[in-house]
C-alpha cells in the first residue's frame, strides 16, 4: 500500500485578516477592561494576533481557538500591568473616546477598577455569552467560584439582574 | 443599572480604523518563521516522505542480520568514518510531479473522502476507508493511521533524538549528513529519526535542520537496484501549484556526485535527489528538500555530502 499525505491549504493573507475581523472586538474589550487605554490595547492585540497567526498550536475546533486567544489576551494584559513601566493610572480623557455620557464613563471606570478575578468572569458572561460551566473551563475555576465571582462582580458594578435572565 | 444597559455601554468599546490598519499591517509584514513558511515546510516534509516511499519495488539492501552485524562494527568505527568521504556511482533520476488527485488511482482498494478540520492550520485531511469499513487517516507525516491513531504497518524503532552517527549506524552506514549543515545549521529539536515499515521493508533516516527561516529536510533510504530506479515522484497538494511550472535540472557536486534537482518555482522549495551505488555504502536514495534557500547555498550544502563519485 502507498502512503498518502493529507492535503493542506496554505495559510493566506485572507486567513489572517479573517481571524483579525473575527476576534478584534472581543479581544480589544478584554484588553480595555484591564488597561483602559487604546495604545496599550493595540500592543496587546498585536502580540495576541502574532501568536495566533504565527505561533499557535493546531486547534481541534474554532471554539478551542477562541478560548486560546482569550486566555492569551488575559495573560498578556496581566503581564503588561506587572511591568515596571505601567503605573496603572487611568487616563480619563481616553475614556471619553468610548463613553459619551458621564454615567457611561463611571461604568468604564468601575470596570477598570474591578478586581481582576471578577473582571474576567463578567466579561465572558456578559459579552461573549459563555455559560457558567464554560467559564469554568476557560478560566480553569470551580463552578461555585465562578458563580461567586459573577455575583460579586455584579454587586460591585451595581448591575441589576433582569427578569428575562 | 440593568444588564442590557451595561452591555450597551461596553459595546461602544471597539477598535477604530487606525488601530485595524496598524495591527493588520504588522501582522501581514511580520518577520520570523511564519506559519506560512511552516506550512510549506510541513508540506515539503510530507512530499519528501512520499518521495521516498514511492516504490514497492524498493527493498532494503541490508538484511536485518546484516544490520545487526554491521551495527556492532560501526559503533566502534563511527569516529574513524566521520571525517571520511565515501565513493559511489550516482545516477540520473527523472523526477515527476503529481498531485494528490493523481495518487488516488493507486489506492484501488480504498475508498476516500475528505474531511476538514478547522484548526489554525486549516488542515484538509483525506480519510480512507478499507473494504471492511475501517477508517484510516493520514497524519502529519503521511502515515496512515486507524481510528485509534495506531500507525498502519509502520513503527519507529528508535527514540528520535539520536546522534547522526547512531541513526545512520542502524542502517550500517557512516554519518552521511552534509558537513555544511552540521557546521552552519541547527538540528531541529525533534532530532534524527529512523523509521521502518515492516510490510514493505521500507527504512528511512530523516532529520530537519534550521538556520533562521531556512530549513533543510534530509531523508536517506537504502534501496535496491539504484541503476534501474530512474524515476521518482514528488507529490503536491491539489491546487497548490501549477504542476507544469516546475524546472528540473542536474547539479554535479565538486566531488562528481549527480544531484537531480526539482525547483517548484514557488521561490521556496527546491529538492535534490541522489541515487547511488557503492561497495562500502550499498545502494541508496538521498533526498534533500530546501525551503527558502538560494541555489548558491544549496550547491554548498550538496558539495559537503561526504560521498565522492567513482567516475
Amino acid at each position: 500500500m502507498e502512503n498518502v499525505q493529507c492535503t493542506e491549504q496554505w495559510i493566506s493573507k485572507d486567513w489572517i485578516l479573517e481571524r483579525y475581523e473575527l476576534y478584534k472586538t472581543m479581544l480589544f474589550r478584554i484588553a480595555f477592561s484591564y488597561l483602559g487605554n487604546k495604545h496599550d490595547c493595540e500592543d496587546i492585540l498585536q502580540e495576541t494576533f502574532i501568536k495566533l497567526c504565527y505561533h499557535a498550536p493546531d486547534f481541534p475546533s474554532n471554539e478551542d481557538e477562541k478560548r486560546w486567544v482569550i486566555r492569551i489576551t488575559i495573560n498578556l494584559c496581566k503581564n503588561h500591568l506587572k511591568s515596571f513601566w505601567n503605573n496603572k493610572k487611568i487616563n480619563l480623557e481616553e475614556l471619553e473616546e468610548y463613553a459619551y455620557e458621564p454615567e457611561e464613563k463611571d461604568v468604564l471606570l468601575d470596570i477598570l477598577r474591578l478586581p481582576e478575578k471578577y473582571k474576567n468572569v463578567i466579561h465572558l458572561y456578559y459579552f461573549e455569552g459563555y455559560k457558567i460551566s464554560e467559564i469554568t473551563e476557560i478560566l480553569q475555576l470551580g463552578e461555585s467560584a465562578v458563580k461567586m465571582r459573577l455575583k460579586r462582580g455584579r454587586e460591585l458594578l451595581k448591575i441589576e439582574l433582569e427578569d428575562s435572565k | 443599572m440593568k444588564e442590557n444597559e451595561f452591555r450597551a455601554i461596553m459595546s461602544k468599546i471597539d477598535t477604530d480604523s487606525s488601530t485595524d490598519r496598524k495591527i493588520t499591517e504588522q501582522l501581514l509584514n511580520y518577520q520570523g518563521i511564519s506559519k506560512l513558511d511552516y506550512t510549506i515546510m510541513k508540506r515539503n516534509r510530507q512530499s519528501i516522505l512520499f518521495f521516498i516511499k514511492r516504490g514497492k519495488q524498493y527493498f532494503a539492501n541490508v538484511s536485518k542480520v546484516a544490520v545487526a552485524i554491521v551495527l556492532l562494527t560501526i559503533v566502534g568505527t563511527a569516529t574513524a568514518w566521520a571525517a571520511a568521504s565515501y565513493f559511489a556511482k550516482s545516477y540520473n533520476v527523472d523526477i515527476q510531479v503529481k498531485t494528490v488527485e493523481d495518487l488516488k488511482p493507486l489506492l484501488k482498494d480504498f475508498e476516500y473522502s475528505t474531511s476538514k478540520t478547522f484548526g489554525a492550520y486549516k488542515n484538509e485531511r483525506t480519510i480512507y476507508t478499507d473494504p471492511s469499513g475501517n477508517v484510516f487517516d493520514s497524519d502529519i507525516d503521511g502515515i496512515l493511521r486507524d481510528g485509534y491513531g495506531n500507525a498502519l504497518a509502520v513503527k519507529d524503532v528508535y527514540d528520535p533524538v539520536k546522534s547522526g552517527n547512531e541513526v545512520f549506524a542502524v542502517l550500517g552506514l557512516p554519518n552521511l549528513v552534509p558537513t555544511y549543515l552540521l557546521d552552519n545549521y541547527t538540528l531541529d529539536p525533534s532530532g534524527y529519526s529512523y523509521t521502518e515499515q515492516e510490510a514493505t521493508e521500507f527504512k528511512c533516516v530523516r532529520a530537519l535542520f534550521w538556520h533562521g527561516t531556512k530549513a533543510v529536510d534530509i531523508a536517506y533510504e537504502p534501496i535496491k537496484d539504484s541503476e534501474n530506479s530512474n524515476t521518482s515522484t514528488y507529490i503536491i497538494g491539489v491546487g497548490e501549484l501549477d504542476t507544469s511550472n516546475y524546472i528540473k535540472s542536474t547539479y554535479i557536486t565538486k566531488s562528481g556526485l549527480i544531484c537531480n534537482i526539482l525547483d517548484l518555482q514557488d521561490e521556496l522549495t527546491i529538492s535534490a535527489e541522489i541515487h547511488f551505488e557503492s561497495n562500502t555504502l550499498g545502494e541508496g536514495s538521498y533526498i534533500l528538500s530546501f525551503t527558502k534557500i538560494e541555489m548558491d547555498e544549496i550547491e554548498s550544502i550538496l558539495d559537503s555530502i561526504p560521498i565522492s563519485s567513482t567516475e
